[in-house]
């Protein structure tokens, strides 16, 4: 191991071009990889960030809704019986609607968000201001990405094109389907719901879905299916899931996870292959002197362990400049392609980068361990 | 030319392992950018489809929408406005909704129904039986046969005691990434209404219309504006194309087939290098037996040639296995056009770094074979 | 260890009488069914401490083959090789290459020299593979980079050198480790005749001086002329010169 390091650490200082120009090739790989990871990851937060915005442990849907919070209505008087079921903490409501936010006469997309303030409903980063309470018709908070395109804390906005609140609070992103939010109380979402979409019958007295927190100590699991008979007895059918199965029931969801799945994965694959075909290319080229260092004693172990060094230098180095190219395309990409770079992310592509490269090697390291000390005599047997 | 084919042919024979790990690499990466352009159009066809694949003119949609179709309500009156435009010649309503359905008493699926009358301007074209006219009938589209949804079976509506039999199939008509069933416009109504059992009214989503055949679609969708303030018009096609998701998906396609084909250029660039350098000497003992400069650079440009071409001839074979083995939600086919244009472009990198190569060959001295190797 | 040979990583060393290197009936077989040919047939032969053996034939007679043989690089179908009283037929991979490593240098027609190391470490790395204590191993580098008239060519790369510098850096490399059996591949074949004649007769004089023993497989007859001793190896056999 040691003397392989030497090498391997000389010929990175002396004859760097040995091992950056594979890094090279890898290193387009791996920002291929961790942009295809960031694109799912970032996708996939824009989609489901009004769920991520809040802390529960379960969510409360009517069985018609089949875990659509969109399309799931609540009675309110329910949502209250939740809360005496015995494990539940505390109980909340959030509900959705698609509408229209005009400031300063521009028209955007986004979706209103009904929710009760100080329950599991409230969403957990305000960053600055506040969120509204209920009884506040007259105001509302907008998250980060609402507030990219120039609404800040202060400014009027109309929403659902009639209703106009001022904006007290900034949260963190927290988009749905793709959609900035406007976070107001449960009975301007009703308001703004009923006046877009006449036959849905919006009320005050309905609520899109119950947000519950467990005590401490209580499994969410345990507490599920009590709360589903409690509102049985009342005649209502509900499905409650943990949170994180609420996150992969949002339409396009689990689409976009399969897909960029696969072809982060398809990728991946590539890697397997490249590392194993720079790795055959390199035994290949330094075939004669590792004949030559076999011959005069060195064993299979040793060129193996430099071979693999290489590869762990290159990874590396493809590694760190793939996380940076990235990053900066990342930056330089309009707000509106969703390419955010978390670096959980890149480090995970990073760790199934090194494993990818290890298999590939494989190939590499087997050849390597198999060369005859007498090819140094340019015999082959 | 014989010189230039045995020395690029015995080249890829004499190291086997080393020419299919080249072509085996060119081809991963081949099939990973034609499978970004395959898999993105169809998930923006899922998206959008339903939009796109019809033969109305211009679609009317509510202002306050901003082109969200699932937004979307418009008053019932305004049928009778913007029929009155000139140059619309027909005008019929639209409705969408999303349902749970149970096809042939098998999985509940999320499904967006569409009420869509057979006479209508944004009928979609029956491939496969026949249009949905009775009240019990709907068509579906081709691409959920893997859900069971063929024609002869049977449609639950699991909210509603109703029943409707699929009798024709449609192409290409997905929507929100879930399957479409199109019924008649009537029946989506009573449908519904039945749904939502405290609403006074049901109203369309949409208009279709369709244009007198002198008339501008431009003018007619400012005219149908003006007429109806509440009110926007525009060709399907652009409408499906600002639904709301489809710039993201259609901008994270795109940057991933960006990235993809420049990590395919710096690869079908880097390993012919790899190899020119890798031969040097080889070369020159060829050099000096005679052959000029320009046999090796042919030689190794058409040596290039052969690898991209195993390597396409590679990718067609992992797309097909692809297209076999993966769920149908990830609709992987084998589109020839796709695979040649980037086999062509994998061509054009790496003959171009190749010249590169080429330059270290043309200078290459015979005489260095005589002289030890360092 | 059978037959009480010595293990070739007892790490003491006890010089035994007699011949330091033993060829008995060695034969190899390259290839199989009628593909096959014995490219090294019935050959025995003796090299005593301080005697240079030189092994001469055309190009094909097997001497390349043979040597591999004699320095525990390949085995033999037949026969046996026995080096400084080690049997390397009964040793595993792991243990030939210890014995490679510490007890034969190698000086091959073309050394394929590490192209970013410099000359000390290039000969140094010997020292590495063998386990050797560092400042040992610098300390004799030293010696031979000095002896070789290498000195001032000590912190090149191999890439700055001549083929006779290359060469002499090959056999301080093949010094290193002070081994009892010297072989050498047609270590003139790329040199011009005067340098060629000059890596040899640095062969010759380390063999004697240091008590080794040295076989030199060459082609050229004048080459061998500076050999104590010379066999004629043709079509693998040994024959009468």
């Amino acid at each position: 191991m040691r003397l392989s390091t030497h090498i391997v650490w000389l010929e990175l200082r002396r004859s760097p071009s040995r091992l950056v120009r594979p890094a090279v090739t890898l290193t387009v790989l791996a920002a291929l990889a961790m942009v295809l990871a960031s694109l799912v990851d970032t996708l996939d937060r824009r989609s489901t960030g009004v769920l991520r915005a809040v802390e529960a442990d379960l969510v409360v849907f009517n069985v018609e809704a089949r875990q659509q919070v969109l399309r799931s209505r609540v009675p309110r008087p329910a949502t209250i019986g939740v809360g005496f079921v015995d494990g539940v903490h505390e109980v909340g409501v959030l509900s959705v609607v698609p509408t229209t936010v005009t400031h300063q006469g521009d028209q955007l997309r986004a979706t209103l968000v009904g929710f009760n303030a100080r329950t599991p409903a409230e969403p957990v980063r305000v960053l600055e201001g506040r969120v509204p309470t209920d009884g506040e018709p007259n105001i509302a908070a907008i998250d980060a990405a609402l507030q990219r395109t120039g609404i800040e804390v202060g400014d009027r906005i109309i929403l659902g094109g009639s209703l106009e609140v001022e904006v007290v609070g900034v949260i963190a992103e927290a988009m749905f389907l793709q959609q900035p939010t406007v976070w107001v109380p449960p009975e301007v979402w009703a308001r703004t719901g009923a006046r877009a979409f006449p036959e849905r019958g919006y009320a005050e007295t309905i609520v899109g879905i119950g947000l519950v927190e467990v005590q401490v100590g209580r499994e969410p699991a345990e507490v599920a299916p009590d709360i589903v008979t409690e509102l049985a007895e009342e005649d209502l059918d509900v499905e409650v899931v943990a949170l994180r199965d609420a996150l992969a029931a949002v339409p396009g969801v689990s689409a976009i996870r399969v897909t960029f799945g696969g072809l982060v994965a398809l990728a991946l694959g590539v890697v397997v292959l490249v590392s194993a075909g720079l790795a055959l290319l390199q035994v290949d080229q330094d075939r004669v002197r590792n004949a030559e260092l076999r011959a005069i004693g060195a064993g299979p172990g040793v060129l193996a362990t430099t071979l693999l060094l290489r590869l762990a230098v290159t990874w590396a180095l493809a590694s760190a400049a793939g996380a940076v190219l990235a990053a900066a395309l990342a930056a330089a990409v309009p707000p509106a392609v969703p390419l955010a770079v978390r670096p959980a992310t890149l480090a995970t592509i990073a760790a199934v980068l090194g494993m990818a490269v290890g298999v590939g090697g494989a190939a590499g390291l087997r050849r390597v361990s198999s060369i005859d000390p007498a090819e140094a005599l340019g015999e082959p047997w | 030319m014989g010189a230039v084919r045995t020395l690029a042919v015995g080249q890829l024979r004499r190291a086997p392992m080393r020419t299919a790990a080249v072509a085996g690499v060119l081809g991963a990466l081949i099939s990973l950018v034609v499978v970004f352009g395959v898999v993105g159009d169809a998930q923006i066809r899922g998206l959008s489809g339903a939009l796109a694949a019809n033969d109305a003119d211009l679609w009317v949609l509510a202002s306050g929408a901003q082109g969200a179709l699932s937004a979307s309500r418009v008053e019932p009156a305004l049928l009778g406005t913007v029929s009155a435009v000139e140059g619309v010649a027909r005008v019929a309503p639209i409705g969408e909704v999303s349902v749970g359905v149970r096809i042939e008493g098998g999985a509940l699926v999320d499904a967006s129904l569409w009420g869509i009358d057979p006479g209508s301007p944004a009928a979609p074209p029956v491939i496969d039986g026949s249009p949905a006219s009775d009240q019990d009938q709907a068509v579906v589209d081709g691409a959920d046969a893997y859900l069971g949804a063929v024609p002869g079976a049977r449609l639950e509506l699991v909210a509603l005691p109703a029943t409707l039999h699929i009798v024709g199939l449609t192409e290409g008509r997905r929507f929100a990434s879930i399957p479409t069933i199109t019924i008649p416009y009537t029946r989506w109504v009573e449908i519904v209404d039945a749904l939502n059992p405290d609403s006074d009214e049901v109203f369309p989503t949409a208009f279709a219309v369709e244009l007198e055949p002198a008339a501008d679609p431009n003018e007619v969708a400012a005219t149908i504006s003006v007429a109806a303030p509440t009110l926007v018009a525009a060709p399907p096609g652009a409408l499906a194309a600002e639904l709301p998701g489809i710039d993201g998906l259609r901008s994270s396609f795109g940057t991933a087939a960006l990235v993809a084909l420049v990590a395919v250029a710096a690869v079908s660039a880097s390993f012919p290098r790899l190899q020119v350098e890798q031969e040097l000497r080889v070369s020159a003992s060829i050099r000096a037996i005679g052959a000029s400069p320009r046999v090796l650079a042919r030689a190794h440009q058409l040596r290039v040639a052969l690898l991209v071409l195993l390597g396409a001839i590679l990718a067609a074979v992992l797309i097909g296995l692809a297209e076999l083995l993966s769920p149908p939600r990830i609709p992987i086919t084998l589109e020839v056009r796709a695979l040649l244009t980037v086999t062509l472009a994998t061509w054009a990198a790496a003959a171009l770094a190749a010249r590169r190569g080429l330059k270290a060959l043309r200078a290459l001295d015979p005489a260095d074979i005589l002289r030890a190797p360092a | 260890m059978t037959n009480g040979q010595e293990q070739a990583d007892d790490g003491v060393h006890a010089p035994s009488a007699g011949p330091v290197l033993i060829a008995d009936r060695l034969r190899k077989v390259v290839g199989d069914g009628a593909l096959a040919v014995t490219a090294v047939d019935e050959v025995s032969l003796h090299v005593e401490r301080g005697e240079l053996l030189a092994i001469v034939g055309p190009s094909g007679s097997g001497k390349s083959t043979l040597l591999a043989m004699l320095g525990a690089l390949s085995t033999p179908t037949a026969g046996t090789v026995v080096i400084d009283g080690i049997y390397p037929g009964d040793l595993e991979e792991r243990d030939r290459s210890a014995l490679r490593a510490g007890r034969i240098g190698f000086v091959f027609q073309r050394p394929a020299l590490v192209p970013f190391l410099t000359v000390t470490e290039n000969i140094l790395l010997a020292g590495q593979i063998a386990g050797a204590a560092e400042a040992t191993a610098r300390e004799r580098a030293g010696r031979l980079l000095a002896v070789l008239d290498l000195g001032d060519r000590s912190g090149h790369r191999p890439a700055a050198l001549s083929g006779g510098e290359l060469q002499r850096v090959a056999l301080a490399r093949a010094l290193l480790n002070d081994p009892v059996v010297v072989l050498a591949d047609e270590p003139t074949a790329n040199l011009d005749a005067e340098r060629g004649r000059a890596v040899v007769a640095l062969l010759a004089e380390h063999t004697r001086e240091e008590g080794r023993a040295g076989v030199l497989v060459t082609h050229d007859a004048s080459v061998a002329a500076v050999a104590d001793r010379t066999l004629h190896l043709l079509d693998g056999r040994l024959v009468e010169a």
